[in-house]
């Protein structure tokens, strides 16, 4: 069952710079961060150095609850990249978050076919080999109807 | 408000599309030439009118022209303009320059513009929709934004069927719908002796085609040639040394979508991404959607084209689905004949197919698409919308006449 073990991750590893290490490091500690910015209130990802709304400066880290919906997603049947030969058919979509922004990632789910734009999904993490921490979103069993 | 003298600047005199779809014994550097060859032969002018350059890379779908490219090509042609652009929002590039050689004729930099690709990406054997953006473009995956997105297994056509899936959520779209788009292709390429893939197919070919990404389908994407094509854009102090009458670019916009830090809705933005760049096109021509004789719509996935029917107004939001079923966009008996040439979908898509679509636009115009003639067919529109990179895209739209 998906979150009773380590989830490994046999994907790429992201590259990072200064600008984006926060982010990554976070991860390492099971913390997701989007930010939210102090001068018009908004929140953004992906994570980077100042605000894309107002172009401040005076942004903060603000870690998500790690709930989520699936806004979209697609079922993928076909990626001949030999980085992802070991993932089969996997789900790639894209997650609204509570916090106000929508996040590209990977969703796991038990039953990947039963997977709808709606479905409630928790973040996770997989652990790359590295020991680099990886967010993904998970489907709560139990939670498609 | 759109300038309107900008619709009395410049006209295409010059197009042609390279015959071939598989090209395996030249290189795309040979295409594109034999390509700017025809086109200035078409215009009945000559290399020495060229004064002004602009060429698409190839290189982010798995070609070999990559950085300089206007500068690279200019050397292989042995050209020396005196304006070059190469600006890269993928399939829809080719409309960018248009706006471009309108712009610096109106602005009197030059008189003489061609416009050329050419990519042997299928003889390359390039998979352009079904690996990683980062192995399409020989990069590595960079920390903003790819480490983000990328490691994802967000491939060209996993986008797409992931901005099909909410816009069939959204609008009520449905896979049969879009695999009428298909069959209709197919129907016009079967009248076009050089489009690549002639063979009839029905909505159940389509349909029951492998899932690439759901929600699409094998059939739900476009063909991956070899090709070529360019055109001639002219000042009117050349039409009297031109062979063929001015095909008239009465009408241009353009217009982006960004993520917006994780706000933007992809589905909704898609579709007025197209509306802005049409809104302005129809501003500028002074004409409305019922004066279009036919449409030339970049048609990468069966998807696009209802997004582009909707966005440039050719149908209410949430109709494009069953406008395409319905055969209005047939060349028999439709009431908006879309890409006569049989598109993307089933004539040529080397990667960046926004040339072909004015070629296309120019033979209709002209009374020359032999086999599929869109009767008295006097004004046409042309909207592409490309990619660089999930959901930073970008839409042309023109409106052209004779
Ligand atoms: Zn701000």
């Amino acid at each position: 069952m998906i979150g009773t073990k380590e989830i490994v991750w046999t994907g790429p590893v992201p590259s990072t710079v200064v600008e984006t290490k926060p982010f990554w490091d976070a991860c390492n500690r099971g913390i997701f961060l989007v930010q939210r910015c102090r001068d018009c209130g908004e929140t953004q990802y992906h994570y980077r150095g100042f605000c894309c709304h107002c172009w401040s400066d005076a942004i903060e880290d603000l870690a998500i609850e790690g709930a989520g919906k699936v806004w979209t997603f697609s079922r993928v049947l076909v990626n001949r990249s030999p980085q992802f030969a070991q993932w089969g058919v996997y789900v790639t979509g894209v997650v609204e978050l509570p916090e106000g922004v929508k996040v590209i990632s990977r969703i796991l789910a038990e039953n990947p076919e039963t997977i709808q734009i709606g479905t409630p999904v928790r973040l996770a993490f997989a652990r790359a080999e590295s020991g680099q921490k990886i967010p993904l979103f998970v489907v709560q069993e139990g939670a498609i109807g | 408000m759109a300038n309107i003298r900008l619709g009395e600047t410049a006209a295409i005199v010059g197009a042609y599309e390279h015959p071939t779809r598989f090209a395996q014994e030249k290189s795309e550097w040979q295409l594109l030439a034999e390509a700017s060859r025809g086109a200035i032969a078409d215009a009945g002018l000559s290399p020495s009118h060229i004064d002004a350059l602009f060429v698409a890379a190839t290189a982010p779908e798995g070609g070999q022209l990559g950085i300089c490219t206007s500068t690279m090509a200019a050397d292989y042609l042995n050209l020396k303009p005196k304006f070059i652009d190469e600006t890269d929002v993928g399939g829809a590039s080719l409309g960018y320059y248009v706006n471009r050689a309108v712009l610096g004729i109106h602005a009197g930099i030059f008189k003489c513009a061609l416009i050329a690709y050419g990519a042997t990406t299928r003889s390359r054997r390039v998979n352009v929709g079904t690996v990683s953006y980062n192995q399409l473009t020989g990069t590595e995956m960079v920390p903003i934004p790819d480490a983000f997105e990328q490691i994802y297994g967000t491939t060209v056509i996993a986008f797409m069927g992931m901005l099909t899936q909410r816009y069939m959520h959204d609008t009520g779209l449905t896979s049969e719908q879009l695999a009428h788009v298909a069959t209709t292709m197919r129907e016009h390429a079967a009248r076009n002796p050089d489009a690549m893939r002639r063979e009839r197919i029905t909505v159940d070919d389509v349909l029951s085609s492998p899932i690439i990404a759901t929600p699409l389908h094998k059939l739900d994407c476009c063909v991956v040639s070899d090709g070529a094509g360019a055109i001639v854009v002219a000042h009117p102090d050349l039409f009297a040394e031109c062979a063929k009458p001015p095909v008239w670019i009465r009408g241009f916009g353009e217009a982006l979508m960004t993520h917006g830090g994780g706000k933007t809705d992809w589905a909704t933005e898609s579709r007025e991404m197209v509306a802005r760049a049409c809104g302005d096109a129809y501003a500028m021509s002074g004409r409305r959607p019922a004066d279009i004789h036919t449409a030339m719509i970049y048609d990468a996935f069966t998807f696009n084209v209802v997004v582009d029917l909707e966005g440039a107004g050719f149908c209410d939001v949430g109709e494009g689905g069953s406008f395409a079923a319905a055969g209005e966009m047939k060349l028999d008996g439709g009431s908006l004949p879309v890409n006569p040439d049989g598109g993307g979908l089933a004539s040529n898509h080397p990667g960046r197919r926004g040339i072909f679509m004015f070629i296309e636009a120019v033979r209709q115009l002209r009374g020359e698409a032999s086999g599929r003639q869109v009767p008295d067919a006097k004004i046409a529109m042309c909207t592409a919308t490309g990619a660089a990179f999930l959901a930073r895209r970008g839409s042309a739209a023109h409106i052209l006449e004779i």
